[in-house]
Formats: structure tokens, sequence, C-alpha cells
């Protein structure tokens, strides 16, 4: 892995809440159009490390380097601006406003700014938006319909969409499948695989082991806020990975 | 996947339907209640130009008030206290106008001033305290009442400038009155128009929509130039809300700042995440609603040429009432500017047929409230059957 460049490396951060302890020493890296999985059970610390990566929470101690620069005051502006975007478990999307909308709330395009006040360029966020739409091989029939009017696993293609508009150096996915039956998550693993292409790296927190083994390059077990196993998703079997969450000795390290 | 396509389509464009119906409806049924009294109670006067004029005139402070109303309720918030910021307004009017004689410019300055302190008032106390805006206008509307009333000392004065008093009663002269609604309401019915013709492809019913939509755009543009050609041409007052009404519906559809109002309502947690200020929308939102309480207060004031410190009592839940009737959502999220306007000409039809007939204004209390429990009970009836429950 030292090869490639890293997107984001970790070294020996640590997070703690007064007496507790969320995350404890750990390190790891993510290496430019990696897929890395983050595995554990709750409370081992998966969101925490997520929300620090995507300058929700600072770290207590150590240090985060994201793109090789030392970036340990982290906000989620600033991630943003460095190209980390994170699909959030329950999406965040407006459910009233529209597709395109949605996908461009908060950086919308815009034809004429005066300060705070911009006019929007429906247009060109339309024309923006059925690109992506065709990069992650989603059909819709309006990109006008409020997002109320789709399916779950739409919404999550949508949300992904949003995520990678403003081609992103880093997706961070929080439990992308969770709210899916495991046949509808399987045309957004695929989509989710073919993000590399796009040029950026993926980071996944999930519940779902074989959704892991599916999509990443690599996984991480954390437990206890320890990242305790390395795992190369290609020479793991679920088992293996299901001992090494519950804390079981047989896990090769 | 086409299975799931096919059901999607039928959904979302119920959704945009029944928002269409809804118009639709409190289009036609405000057309039958003036018929009605028109036909049987008034001996044809409701529909003689100079009532729609003085009809058009009567619904501009609760229309105006009703808008900024609008953008809050849409935003997840409220104002109680809009009628009583109003009455301080009204009342520092007529305190400059009358007791300090002070010029007509800076009358109009310290109006907005007042209205829009108090609205940064309302919208601070909400952000800083993280109070619900129920709580903070509810005080408001006592404060802000006791308020007007001391710096009146509960006088009514009355008598403003003389071009203080132009504000409210002069007219658009008929000729540019009837060339700026041909050309207003010709380019909301070339839209109609276009956007009918491009529907070849949507369901039979939503087509059917779309014409009924058009005969209303086009109806109302011939209705309102004919009347205000006949009579005296436009009231400065309907003026006046006509922009407001063009501008807040742009500002709606077309800016960020309109969008995110949408966006606050829709999902408050999703907004902050992409980086909109809720603390910054809702404060500003706030002072907006200010800046319109003003201007209501303004043309009430100059309309009625005196300030009585308990004016408006009822004038925020009015407010509400037309937001509603005209499909804003009271959870936040769901509302239009045009939609309001239509609850708002409602409200006024209402109150405007009633006394023509020489019904007693306690009936018109009963009459708002029934149509409120009408709308609300269709609402939750179309929608219902449109999220497919």
């Amino acid at each position: 892995m030292g090869v490639r460049e890293n997107v984001v490396q970790a070294e020996n951060l640590s997070k703690s809440y007064g007496a507790v302890t969320a995350l404890d020493n750990i390190s790891f890296e993510i290496g430019q159009g990696e897929i890395v999985g983050f595995a554990g059970d709750n409370g081992a610390g998966k969101s925490t490390l997520m929300k620090m990566v995507a300058g929700d929470v600072t770290p207590t101690s150590g240090e985060l380097l994201i793109n090789n620069k030392i970036e340990n005051n982290l906000t989620t502006k600033y991630a943003q601006k460095l190209g980390i975007s994170m699909v959030y478990q329950d999406l965040a999307l407006c459910d009233n406003l529209e597709i395109v909308e949605n996908i461009f709330l908060g950086r919308e395009l815009t034809r004429f700014e005066l300060g705070r006040f911009k006019v929007i360029d429906k247009d060109r966020m339309l024309a923006r938006s059925q690109e992506l739409l065709d990069i992650l091989d989603l059909e819709l029939p309006s990109l006008e319909e409020p997002v109320t009017a789709l399916s779950g696993g739409q919404r999550q293609l949508v949300a992904i969409a949003r995520a990678i508009a403003f081609s992103p150096k880093l997706v961070i996915m929080d439990e992308p499948t969770a709210a899916l039956s495991v046949k509808a998550g399987q045309p957004l693993l695929e989509q989710i695989r073919r993000l590399p292409e796009t040029g950026c790296s993926v980071m996944i927190v999930s519940h779902r082991l074989s959704d892991l083994l599916d999509t990443c390059d690599r996984i991480y077990v954390l437990r206890r806020g320890n990242i305790t196993h390395e795992f190369s998703s290609d020479n793991v079997s679920e088992a293996e990975l299901l001992h090494a969450i519950a804390g079981v000795s047989e896990g090769n390290q | 996947m086409a299975n799931a396509r096919a059901s999607d389509v039928t959904n979302s464009t119920l959704a945009a339907d029944t928002r269409k119906i809804r118009l639709l409806l409190l289009a036609f049924a405000t057309i039958l209640v003036w018929l009605a009294f028109d036909l049987i109670w008034t001996d044809g006067f409701v529909l003689t130009p100079r009532n729609l004029t003085s009809l058009s005139v009567q619904m501009t402070v609760t229309c105006i008030l009703a808008i900024g109303m609008t953008w809050l309720l849409i935003a997840r918030e409220i104002d109680l206290s809009a009628g009583a910021v109003m009455a301080l307004v009204i009342v520092v009017i007529f305190q400059l106008q009358v007791v300090h004689e002070v010029g007509t410019l800076l009358t109009l300055i310290a109006a907005f001033a007042v209205g829009i302190l108090l609205g940064l008032i309302n919208g601070s106390i909400r952000i800083v305290l993280l109070v619900p805006s129920f709580v903070v206008t509810l005080a408001g509307f006592s404060w802000i009442r006791g308020t007007a009333f001391i710096v009146s000392e509960g006088q009514t004065h009355a008598g403003t400038n003389e071009f203080f008093y132009l504000i409210s009663n002069s007219y658009l002269p008929p000729a540019y009155s009837i060339a700026l609604i041909l050309i207003v309401g010709g380019y909301f019915t070339w839209k109609a128009l276009r956007n009918t013709l491009a529907g070849q492809r949507k369901l039979p019913i939503s087509r059917m929509l779309d014409w009924l939509q058009l005969l209303v755009v086009a109806g109302t543009t011939i209705g309102a130039a004919a009347v205000f050609y006949v009579y005296r041409g436009l009231p400065f007052p309907v003026l006046i809300l006509l922009i407001v009404i063009l501008a807040t519906n742009w500002i709606s559809t077309n800016t960020t700042f309109g969008r995110h109002i949408y966006a606050l309502g829709g999902n408050p947690m999703a907004a902050r995440r992409v980086g909109i200020s809720i603390s910054l929308m809702t404060i500003g939102l706030f002072a907006l609603m200010g800046a319109f309480t003003a201007l209501a207060g303004v043309i009430q004031a100059s309309l009625l040429d005196a300030g009585p410190p308990g004016i408006g009592q009822l004038l925020a839940l009015n407010a509400i009432s037309a937001a509603i009737i005209g499909g804003t959502s009271l959870f936040g999220g769901y509302g239009s500017i045009w939609g309001t306007v239509a609850g708002s000409l409602m409200m006024a039809s209402i109150a405007n047929c009633l006394s023509l007939a020489g019904v007693n204004t306690f009936y018109q209390m009963v009459a708002t409230g029934i149509i409120l429990i009408i709308t609300i009970a269709v609402d939750s009836l179309v929608m219902n059957r449109g999220r497919g429950v």
C-alpha cells in the first residue's frame, strides 16, 4: 500500500469524551482510488471515526493527514473543501425538494450572485445532474420530481449522486445498505464499486459483512476504540471477520 | 425497477396534481361565493367593479402579512405577534406624523425600522435561547401590544399629512393599470399555456388540470383588467401587494434563499449538514416578517387615517388561516405564495360578501372557522390517498 498516494492517513488518533474513550490510538490509511471498509460492533467507535474524517469531530490527540497534509482542526465545511463528502445513514435528503435541488442543496449553480443573494441556474443544474445519474446508471422519470416519490434504493442513489457531484477525493458512506433489502442493495453496491473510476476513494462503514467483502479492497476491524485487525478482502471469510469483530482470537492479525 | 418506476410516476404526479386541485378548488369556491352572494343576497352588488376594487384593497393588509407568514411556516416557524407589531408600527407612525409633525419619508423609515427591529428581536430570542417561535411570539403578542398602548398613552391619533394619506388612497390611472395587468397576466397565461401544450404525455386528468389552470389564469387576467379599468384603476395598496406577490414568488422559486426556506422546513438537519446557516436564515425570515408587517402597517395607517393601539388583534391568526387555506403546511416544507394569495382572497371575499349581505361580523368568524375545517378535511382526504395510505 505504500506506493500510492494516501487520501487519508491517521496516526495514533484518539478521541475521548470526558472519561469515556471512543477511539484509542488508532492508525490507518486510505489510498487513492481504494475502497476501505470499517467493521465493528455497536460502540466500537466506527461513527466517531467517520465523523472525525468528515470534520464533525476533532481528535483529542494524534494526527490526521488529508492529502498528505496534517489537518487536525477539520470542520465539516473545510472537509468538503478538501474533497471529502459524506453520505449519511439517514441520507439527509429534503423530501419536499426536487431531486436536482437535493443534489445541489447548499452548493447551487448560479447565474447571478450579489453577496448572499444568489439566483439559481436550474438548466445547468439539470444538465449536470443528468450526467451524474448517467454515471450511476440511474434512470428516473424526471429530475424535477420531489424526492418523496422515490423508492429507498433510488433515494440512496440520489444521496450518492450528491456526494460525487463536485468530484470529491473521498466519499464516506455510513451504512449505505442498511435501509434496503439485500436484493435492492445489490445494484447500489455495484455503483459503489465503480466509484473509483471517477477518481475517488471510498470509506464504508457497514454492519453487513457480505457487503463489505463484496465492495472493499481492505477491511479494518474496530473493537472498543481500537483497530484490532486489518484484512485484505480477498483472503478473509465472513466467519473470520465475524470472529474478529466479536473478539474471538481465531482471526488472523 | 420498471415496476417501481411506473408507480413512482403515479405517486409524484399525484402529489403535484393534488396541489393543483387544491388551488383550483379554492379559486372556483371563491367564484361560487361571489356568484351566490351576487345573485341571491346582495342584488348584484358583489360583482360590480366598485365592490371588487374595494375587496382587493380589503385583502392587502392580511395578504402581505400572510405572505411573510407563509415563509415562516414553510421554515417551521410562526409569528403570533404580527398584529401587535403592526399596531406598534401604526402608533409610531401617528406619533411622528401627528404629535411630532415629522415628514413622510422619515415616518416611512421609522416604520420599517420599528418593524425590522422587532422582527430581529423575535428571531434573535428564538435562536439564542432556542425557544420555539410559538412561545417567543406569544410573548411578543403581549409585550409589543402593551408597548403600543404605552407609546400612544392609550390614545388614538388621526390625520396624517397629505402625502402619507395618498399612499393608500390613490389609484394608478386606468390606462397604466390595464397595461400592467395585461403584461403581468399575459406572462403567466403564456407560461400556463406552454405548460399545458408541453404536457402531451401526461395522464388525462393531469392534462385536464393544466387546461383548468390555464382557464383560471387567463380568466383572472381578463377579469382583473376589466374591473380595474372600468372603475378607477389599480388602487395603490393593491399595486404594492402585486409587487410583493411577484417578488416573493420569484424569490421562492428562483433564488437559493427561497429554496433554502423550503429545505429548512423539509429537513433542518440536512440543511445544516450542507452548510446552510439555520440561525441566519431564521433571523433573516423574522426580520423580513417585520418588514412585511411594517409595510402592512403603513398601508393600514394610510387607509384608516387613524392609529388605534388596539388595532389588528386577530390579524396574525387571520394571516395564518389564509396561509393554511392556501395550502401551507403548519409542519413546514410545503406552501406557495400564490396559494396564500388565493387563501387571502377567499377570506376577504367572505368578509366582504357577508357584510354586504348585512350579516353580523360575528358570523364572519364562524364562516372563516368552517372554511378552515373544510380545507383541512379536504387536505387530509386527498393527501392520504395521494400518499397511497
